[in-house]
């Protein structure tokens, strides 16, 4: 559905986005992850057709973005960042002048409307003054700014950028409704709000893609997918090595004054396995557990630390 | 390229709707309103002067229009780069000449409201004597144009910046220049150039057809200006793109 060939900006003598290349079928959603200012806003830009590229192609059903902008325009909705509007208008009015930019009919206005008002829990909001609501009402009002013509493709931009976690909770429940008939592709330099709503996580850094993996590879990328968590009361030496022994992993322990740490990373979920060890061992167990390893993780290692 | 006047009429509905979704474009409207009749009444005094004559109308608005047109146009675009709508503007299916048309229309409308607020000055003078219709007609025709001129270089201007008050600033400023170019004082400086110096400086232009004297070729000038700077707005915002 999108396809994105080695495609190239800069802006003066800075390079803002190298040689990127990713494909999007249909009914996907993809986080373009990254730090501020890695080249996520660009490539997106690029997409809507805001920036041409310098090099290479973007195609977006079968249609070139520098032949057919405006076509594929009428495919996609866009949510810029910080949800830009027209703040003198009020939402009802803002709402129809997108659906007039779009040259539908009174009637399918109408219907398109009444959608995305409800889609977005606009309806006591709707004859409002935009620059009375607050910043996530505003984005509601961007978001369904982007449905208005019922597009197949939505490119949301920060969607949750500057809102509290209930509203962040909200829009991450938007997204995923959206999802059940659109493809969408969100940036983001939140990790959780990918694992929360997408599919595939696209890691850009510095203008580069570094990682371009489904939700559920990424955490069997790295050899330790899981960390267990083992606490004994008391300073108890030679654990370690049982540990290793047994597992045949790697174990990192710590010794505090009244309790021994230790933390065994392993490409499977090792809990029950440890819990039987402890037992038999007859090991003073106080506290298990095994956590994922998380995108944070992997994210930090493939920006170089950057957020 | 083919326009769609659906397009520009929705960006020229959004346009001239945010002049007046506030009270700024009415207060706005009638402080000009007040200003001019005032200009026209007491300086010099028109009871005094003992003429139906609106030379001295014609004459002042060339002063106000320097700082008129930039505070219309300064918002066009600086506005929307500021607030970052241009996104919202230029994701949407509009031809990038049509946004400008929309955009420029909307103010040119702009202008004819705060015109049509002077109205009642030609009315007034037709009812207490007999004015020289065509004098009145060719001055307002050259303040149509002048405005309108005035109107696409503030527009063009006003893309290069985010912020207002530098786009009204230099506004005032170009407008000033373009102006003055045709005053023989400035034109003695050119030396040889000072006859293409006349012929480029609107003055020049909106004299001739204040004082009635209605040339295709003061018309092609302003329609030339239009249109010069109205292609260079397009081409500033597609070589930003």
């Amino acid at each position: 559905m999108i396809k994105v060939e080695s495609i190239s900006k800069s802006f003066n003598s800075i390079e803002a986005v190298k040689d990127i290349s990713f494909h999007i079928q249909k009914g996907e959603i993809v986080g373009l992850l990254g730090p501020n200012g890695a080249g996520k806003t660009t490539t997106m830009r690029m997409m809507t057709g805001f920036y041409k590229p310098d090099s290479g192609s973007i195609q977006i059903g079968g249609l070139d973005i520098l032949k057919d902008r405006l076509e594929i325009q009428k495919k996609t909705g866009y949510l810029p960042e910080n949800s830009a509007l027209y703040a003198d208008m009020l939402v009802c009015d803002y709402l129809y002048f997108i659906a007039c930019s779009y040259q539908l009919d009174q009637s399918t206005i109408q219907k398109n409307m009444d959608y995305a008002v409800t889609a977005t829990a606009l309806e006591k909001y709707f004859y409002r003054p935009v620059a009375q609501l607050s910043k996530g009402y505003k984005q509601r009002v961007g978001i369904a700014a982007t449905l208005i013509h019922d597009p197949a493709i939505l490119i949301l931009d920060e969607p949750t950028s500057g809102l509290d976690p209930n509203q962040i909770a909200e829009i991450q429940r938007l997204i995923k409704l959206l999802a059940q008939s659109k493809t969408i592709i969100l940036s983001t330099h939140i990790l959780k709000e990918v694992e929360n709503t997408c599919q595939r996580a696209i890691i850009i850094s510095e203008g580069k893609i570094v990682m371009d993996e489904p939700l559920s590879n990424v955490h069997a990328l790295k050899k330790g997918g899981y960390k267990t968590h083992l606490t004994l009361a008391g300073q108890i030496s030679g654990i370690s090595e049982i540990l290793e022994r047994e597992f045949r992993e790697k174990v990192q322990e710590n010794f505090l004054e009244n309790e021994s740490r230790f933390v065994l990373t392993a490409s499977e979920h090792m809990g029950e396995k440890i819990f039987q060890c402890a037992k038999s061992n007859n090991w003073p167990l106080k506290e298990l557990y095994t956590e994922k390893e998380s995108l944070e993780n992997i994210f930090k290692d493939l920006t170089g630390g950057q957020q | 390229m083919s326009l769609s006047w659906s397009n520009i009429r929705t960006i020229y509905n959004r346009e001239i709707n945010n002049y007046f979704n506030t009270p700024i474009g009415y207060v706005f409207l009638i402080i000009f309103s007040l200003f001019i009749n005032f200009l026209f009444l007491y300086l010099p005094n028109f009871w005094d002067v003992n003429s139906a004559s609106m030379e001295n109308f014609f004459s002042w608005m060339r002063i106000v229009y320097m700082f008129l047109i930039p505070a219309i146009t300064m918002r066009l675009w600086a506005e929307e780069k500021k607030t970052g709508t241009i996104e919202v503007i230029f994701t949407m299916p509009y031809q990038t000449a049509e946004t400008i048309l929309g955009k420029y229309l909307s103010a040119l409308s702009f202008l004819g409201f705060a015109l049509c607020s002077t109205i009642f000055i030609p009315i007034s003078i037709g009812t207490i004597s007999s004015p020289d219709w065509m004098l009145i007609i060719g001055g307002y025709l050259g303040l149509t144009l002048l405005g309108a001129a005035y109107i696409a270089m503030g527009l063009f201007i006003s893309w290069f910046t985010q912020d207002q008050i530098i786009a009204f600033l230099i506004t005032i400023a170009a407008c000033f220049l373009f102006f003055i170019m045709g005053y023989p004082s400035f034109l003695q400086l050119m030396g040889i150039l000072g006859p293409l110096m006349a012929y480029a400086s609107v003055s020049w232009h909106y004299d001739s057809l204040a004082r009635g004297m209605f040339d295709t070729r003061d018309i092609f000038y302003f329609l030339t200006f239009i249109g010069i700077f109205m292609y260079m707005n397009y081409f500033a915002i597609e070589n930003k793109k």
